[in-house]
């Protein structure tokens, strides 16, 4: 199994230090073959429409996945990736937060499964299908304890409802309700990273690493893609600090 | 440390070698002071101005986009494109471990830039620099000399990489005479493109290589 780094090449540094790599798997043809449906990766919890649901890699590895899957996941919380993710973005973390005590040898452990310094997952995600357009995030950063976000993209053939990832500018003083959702007006948006099949797109999270989910239409297929993400052992940044 | 007009025309120079350049960290923080060659706010503005998009610095402490970090230790990073020893190795105790760090920083066919005291520059640093420690480092790891000059800070002065003269030891004419052309103090600025993977090797003078027995 190869990193899903392996064809970085470019990290983007405007508004914040991220990567997009498109055909990022040279084996994604199997992954999207025997990817799991959604009512399997919904485990028998109720959803409403367009809800965000996880199998967080602890609890996928527990259920026998194929394994394409499991070679698939296993990699991608192990200290091997994070070597990887390091060598890409070790800068690009040092100088974004540069008081983290972090390095390419610090202790790493799948979430939920261990104590480290450093926390990794690989879930297996996805919206659910929804029957009203919506988006189901704005502009917002992540947990004041992740150091890295990652998404991988596995859209069906027939898909054409949207999703795509918003990189946006954080225009003024910080303002943040609920889940560190941005209050309207204080960002401007950069790019977008397409919804598109065999897509990865990774950050280094931060006060300035503002990003939000396009609107997605109408429809009865789910939204699906794997998240990555990589948790330092507490919170280590002030939002308000950009 | 000062980002002088000198360190700024190299940078530049370095940059028209590989304009895929775009990364690079620096041995200590860097006031910015190259108005002359080139406008910009910081040095971290000019790196961006030139399209160098990833910066960091390495000094002890956190001022102008640094981080903390002892040159007299290995610096746990991830290679980038350039390192750059701009007055900044000369205050270190281990010089081994400077040169082994920006050995180890820079990426395979990335480049390296040390531009460092010569004379007089009396207690400026533990260290003066001379040319031949620059000759003989690039020998003993396979370093691409793209660039080796006297220069002052305001100027990087001309290349005499491929020329004998500057290793002269006794009644060295003509390196008197160039050190004699440059008003003020002297620096030795030298540009070297990392051309092969492997660990950092310690040079042995060149003069004495003869000498060693068993080698």
């Amino acid at each position: 199994m190869h990193s899903i780094l392996r064809h970085a090449v470019k990290i983007e540094t405007d508004p914040f230090p991220y990567v997009v790599i498109e055909n990022a798997l040279d084996d994604y043809a199997e992954l999207a073959a025997t990817r799991w449906d959604k009512d399997r990766i919904a485990n028998g919890r109720n959803y409403v429409d367009n809800q965000r649901l996880d199998l967080s890699a602890h609890k996928f590895l527990g259920m026998s996945p194929p394994p394409v899957w499991a070679e698939f996941v296993s990699y991608h919380v192990s200290q091997a990736f994070w070597r990887d993710v390091w060598d890409v973005f070790g800068v690009a973390i040092k100088s974004t937060h540069p008081g983290l005590a972090v390095g390419r040898n610090t202790s790493t452990c799948m979430r939920f499964a261990g104590a480290a310094k450093i926390g990794l997952e690989c879930q297996i995600g996805m919206n659910t299908p929804t029957k009203t357009a919506g988006s189901v995030r704005g502009p917002h950063i992540d947990s004041l304890n992740e150091i890295m976000g990652g998404m991988l993209y596995m859209p069906l053939p027939e898909d054409n409802a949207g999703g795509d990832l918003e990189i946006h500018r954080l225009t003024g003083k910080p303002k943040f309700a609920g889940k560190m959702q941005l209050l309207p007006g204080l960002s401007e948006y950069v790019a977008t990273v397409p919804y598109r099949a065999n897509t990865f797109v990774m950050f280094v999270n931060g006060p300035r690493s503002v990003h939000a989910v396009t609107r997605r239409q109408p429809t009865h297929l789910e939204r699906r893609l794997v998240s990555f993400g990589i948790d330092f052992e507490a919170a280590f940044f002030d939002p308000m600090g950009a | 440390m000062t980002f002088t007009p000198c360190m700024a025309q190299a940078v530049l120079y370095t940059k028209k070698l590989a304009p895929a350049i775009a990364s690079v960290i620096e041995f200590g923080n860097q006031r910015y002071t190259a108005w002359s060659v080139a406008p910009a706010d910081s040095t971290v503005d000019f790196y961006h101005r030139a399209g160098i998009v990833q910066y960091l610095a390495l000094d002890v402490n956190t001022r102008m986009s640094a981080i903390v970090a002892d040159l007299n230790s290995p610096v746990d990073l991830p290679p980038v494109d350039l390192v750059t020893n701009n007055g900044t190795g000369e205050h270190i105790f281990d010089q081994a471990s400077v040169f082994r760090n920006a050995h180890d920083l820079c990426a395979v066919g990335g480049f390296m830039i040390h531009c460092l005291p010569m004379t007089p520059w009396v207690n400026h640093g533990f260290y003066n620099y001379n040319p031949i420690l620059f000759r003989d480092i690039a020998a003993a790891n396979g370093y691409k000399v793209h660039w080796l000059s006297l220069c002052s800070r305001f100027e990087m002065g001309w290349n005499i990489s491929s020329e004998a003269w500057p290793f002269v030891e006794k009644r060295p004419t003509e390196l008197i005479d160039a050190m004699r052309s440059i008003n003020g103090e002297i620096m030795i600025c030298v540009i070297w493109q990392k051309l092969l993977d492997g660990r950092f090797r310690t040079p042995i003078q060149g003069k004495y290589l003869k000498d060693v027995e068993g080698a």
